[in-house]
Order: structure tokens, then C-alpha cells, then sequence
């Protein structure tokens, strides 16, 4: 397990596999848009409206997802002190965090012309603000706190604390009664979508995911470097002094 | 509203058009962005590691 | 923190151990905690009562809250008093059923059979007057020529089929 976690061999590995990753979100988002937009059907309630899920479901559970991402990777970081797996979760959080403002903003987009309002506090709703602040939160703990391993340690505990959320997220339109409506992809007696409409929004998820590693690859290369920057800085000044 | 829809028929085939074309707007927005940041912030490390350690091969040649 | 590098072997072993168990009761301890507290909130998570809680619970005229419930076929009245639009229309659970007038325009998704949160007060004779109403749209999703086909071979059952002659299914022949 060490030797994944060596820097040195995933900069190695994610240069291997980035272009790879970057070109099949690309084929994905184009497969998908094509669905999305023009082979899926009207929907016979919503009529074209519908079509807002194929941005807001990938994005809710993008949001859900990097946040389970950080979860794991921090208990990793915690409990075996994996620096590497302190930086992936430090890297997913403002990933995490735009894909739950872009679900909150389409979600309110598509409430508008179909519920008729554009927010209410109902279960779902809030479960999903609270996520978007405990993101903010987990990004404020790493930006404040100067020592790292200190910083690692409080935003693992915040990372942890917060899994609890994102399971009454998925729940919470089981559990109370709210405006948002019960899942849809994720029940046990299998989706309540088909055909091209269900293709279209599995094309958009797996094009949110891919583009998720692939940025996440960056990003935790980009925090790799910087920790060897930190390191030579103090090397040069060391030198020097 | 059906009155609403037809003046903007010519616009939008449908009036909640809009609301579906912020949406995707939105979703390019986002996209766009973590993909922009993330790479800058990239080759800005890359770059800045690429001169420390011209700096430190420099100090230790000055140093032999 | 900088005890581990020093000690290795077993007493390492032993101390990620110890972080485990310690992350795993703590998050069992705070999972409960937040199990107990959402229970004791289930009032005021709920978003709306249902007509047949309603009917329980006595609620005084006036007082504000959340009716929700599906909208009774054939029940959706349109008044226009003086330019003023009206609408009429029964909200049942099954059980219950209450009456609610709203002015003002009705969301798209509003429909015969559907799912309705209403926002409002019971006057003195039991009416429900609301202020705002919010259609809920249900977790299906089906191509507009499939109900369509359906339709004409007289398989589709649903209360959708009635709903054509609701005025504000208009909207669906323009999408």
C-alpha cells in the first residue's frame, strides 16, 4: 500500500493515465450532450424541462461522491498517515464544492417553472446547503491552520464528521416529507427512468466522473509539487542562513 | 400564461427554455472553471519547482 | 505526531489500531447523537401535514402551515370574480380530504391527481385559503409518445388522462 502512496511513482502513474482520462470525458460529454439534448424524448409531464436533470443529478451525486472521496481518504490519512491521501482529499474539496453550488443553482433553475418556487426548506434542500457549507468549512481548516500535519489531522475530523450529512442527504426524501421528489436512479426496484432518457443521464454521469479524476489527477499532482517547492525553499534558505 | 409563452415564442420555442439554458450555461460555467484553475495553478507549480531547482543547482555549484 | 517515526514495529501497529477504533466509537457516539436530535426535530423537519393529520390535530383559523396532498380529479374549479382569478380545488391523502381556494397563477406541473404543497390557513368554515402553491412532480420519467400510444390503446390509467380538460394543462401543447 506504501508504494501507491510513494509521490514520486503517482506522478509517474497519473502522467500515464491523464490523457487517457481526459480524452474519454471528452468523448463522454460528447455522447451525452447528444442525448441529453436531442435523441432523449420530451418528458410527458415536464416536456423539455426534464432535460435540467441531465446537468443537476450528475452534479448532486458528484457532490455526494467527492465528499464520500474525501471521507475515505481521510480516514486513510488519519488512521496510516498517508501524506498523499491528506493531499487527494485536500484536492476533491473545492471540486466537491462547486458541483454542489452548480446542483443547489440548477435544482433551483428547474424548481422555478415546475414546483414554482425557486427554494424551500425542505429536507433535501437543506441537507444539500449544509454539505456546501461543510465543504467551506473542510477548505477554511486547510487554508487557516499553517501546520500541515496538524491541518490534516482537524479537516480528517471534519471530513468524518460530515459523512453524516451526506447520509441523510440520500435519505431525507424518505425519511420526512419534502417537495423534492424520491429518488429516481438509485431505488431498490430499479430506476423509474429508460430508454434514451436513462442513457442520456448514466452518458452525463460518467462524463461528470471522468472529468472529475482527470482534474483531481492535476490538482493532487499540482499539490505534490508544492510540497517539494516548500521543501527546497527550505533547503535554499537553510543554504543560505 | 400560455399569452406569456407566445411572445416569447419567436425567442424561445418554449418559455421555460430559459430556465433550462441557464442550467446547462451554468453546468459549461463550472466545468470551465475547475478545469482552467486546476491547470494554471499546474504549470504555475511546475514552473516555479523547474526554477528552484536551477536556484539550488546553482548554490551548490557555487558551493564546490 | 512525531513519536511515529521514532517507534516502529508493534507499538505502531498497536497505535493505528488504537485511531481506528477511536475514529469508529467516536463516529458511532456522534451518528447517535444525531439520530436522537433528528428524531426529536421530526416536527419541524416534516415540510406539511397531510388533510388526514389535519383532521387530528384541531388546528385553530388562521393559523399558518403547510397542506400537502393530491389534487381530488375533477375538483379544480376556475372563478374569475372582477378579474380576479380563483381556483378551486380538493386536496386528498386517501383519508381526508380538504378544500382550498388559492388566487393567483397555478406551476405548471399542477395537475388533476398530482402531488400539491399548499401554504396557507383554514378560515372559519374549514376552507383552506392558501397563499402559495408548489406542484411536487414524482421520481418517473417517460417519453411523451409512449403515454401518447398508451393513451390511444386505453391502457394509460393514470389521472393524467383527465387532466386534458383542466385549463392549465394548456401549457403542455406548447412544449
Amino acid at each position: 500500500m506504501h508504494k501507491f502512496a510513494n509521490p514520486a511513482r503517482f506522478m509517474r502513474l497519473s502522467n500515464i493515465i491523464l490523457p487517457w482520462t481526459a480524452a474519454i470525458t471528452v468523448v463522454l460529454f460528447g455522447l451525452g450532450l447528444y442525448y441529453s439534448l436531442v435523441l432523449a424524448p420530451e418528458d410527458y409531464q415536464m416536456g423539455n424541462t426534464y432535460r435540467i436533470m441531465f446537468i443537476h443529478v450528475p452534479a448532486a451525486y458528484m457532490a455526494q461522491f467527492g465528499y464520500a472521496a474525501i471521507a475515505v481518504s481521510s480516514a486513510v490519512g488519519f488512521i496510516w498517515k498517508h501524506p498523499l491521501a491528506d493531499q487527494a482529499a485536500r484536492a476533491t474539496a473545492p471540486m466537491g464544492a462547486a458541483f454542489t453550488a452548480l446542483a443547489l443553482l440548477t435544482g433551483s433553475l428547474w424548481g422555478k417553472p415546475m414546483w414554482g418556487t425557486y427554494w424551500i426548506w425542505d429536507a433535501r434542500l437543506t441537507s444539500m446547503l449544509i454539505l456546501l457549507f461543510i465543504y467551506l468549512g473542510y477548505i477554511a481548516v486547510w487554508q487557516t491552520i499553517e501546520d500541515q500535519a496538524r491541518a490534516a489531522k482537524i479537516a480528517a475530523i471534519v471530513a468524518m464528521v460530515g459523512l453524516i450529512n451526506v447520509i441523510i442527504i440520500k435519505f431525507s426524501v424518505d425519511w420526512w416529507n419534502t417537495l423534492h421528489q424520491p429518488a429516481t436512479l438509485m431505488r431498490m426496484d430499479g430506476p423509474t427512468i429508460g430508454g434514451d432518457m436513462l442513457a442520456a443521464l448514466l452518458l452525463m454521469i460518467a462524463a461528470f466522473n471522468m472529468f472529475f479524476i482527470t482534474i483531481l489527477l492535476w490538482r493532487i499532482q499540482s499539490l505534490i509539487l508544492r510540497r517539494r517547492i516548500r521543501s527546497l525553499r527550505m533547503q535554499i534558505g537553510g543554504g543560505q542562513g | 400564461m400560455p399569452e406569456f409563452a407566445n411572445v416569447f415564442a419567436n425567442i424561445f420555442e418554449n418559455a421555460n427554455d430559459i430556465y433550462i439554458l441557464s442550467s446547462y450555461g451554468a453546468g459549461v460555467v463550472v466545468l470551465i472553471g475547475l478545469f482552467v484553475t486546476s491547470w494554471r495553478t499546474k504549470k504555475k507549480d511546475e514552473s516555479d519547482l523547474r526554477t528552484l531547482e536551477k536556484r539550488l543547482r546553482d548554490l551548490s555549484d557555487k558551493q564546490v | 505526531m512525531t513519536k511515529s517515526g521514532s517507534t516502529k514495529g508493534l507499538k505502531a501497529g498497536a497505535r493505528k489500531k488504537r485511531r481506528l477504533y477511536l475514529m469508529l466509537t467516536s463516529l458511532a457516539v456522534l451518528g447517535l447523537a444525531v439520530v436522537l436530535v433528528l428524531s426529536a426535530l421530526e416536527d419541524n423537519i416534516r415540510l406539511f401535514y397531510d388533510p388526514t393529520e389535519i383532521a387530528e390535530k384541531d388546528i385553530k383559523p388562521g393559523q399558518n402551515f403547510r397542506l400537502g396532498g393530491l389534487v381530488v380529479d375533477d375538483s379544480v374549479e376556475r372563478l374569475e370574480d372582477n378579474g380576479i382569478l380563483i381556483n378551486k380545488f380538493d386536496i386528498t391523502d386517501g383519508n381526508e380530504t380538504v378544500s382550498v381556494v388559492f388566487e393567483g397563477l397555478l406551476p405548471d406541473l399542477f395537475r388533476e391527481g398530482q402531488g400539491v404543497v399548499t401554504e396557507g390557513a383554514l378560515n372559519t368554515s374549514g376552507v383552506f385559503v392558501a397563499t402559495e402553491v408548489l406542484a411536487k412532480h414524482d421520481e418517473n420519467y417517460m417519453p411523451k409518445e409512449v403515454i401518447d400510444s398508451l393513451k390511444k390503446r386505453g391502457e394509460w390509467q393514470r389521472s393524467a388522462d383527465d387532466t386534458d380538460k383542466t385549463p392549465t394543462t394548456e401549457k403542455d401543447s406548447r412544449s
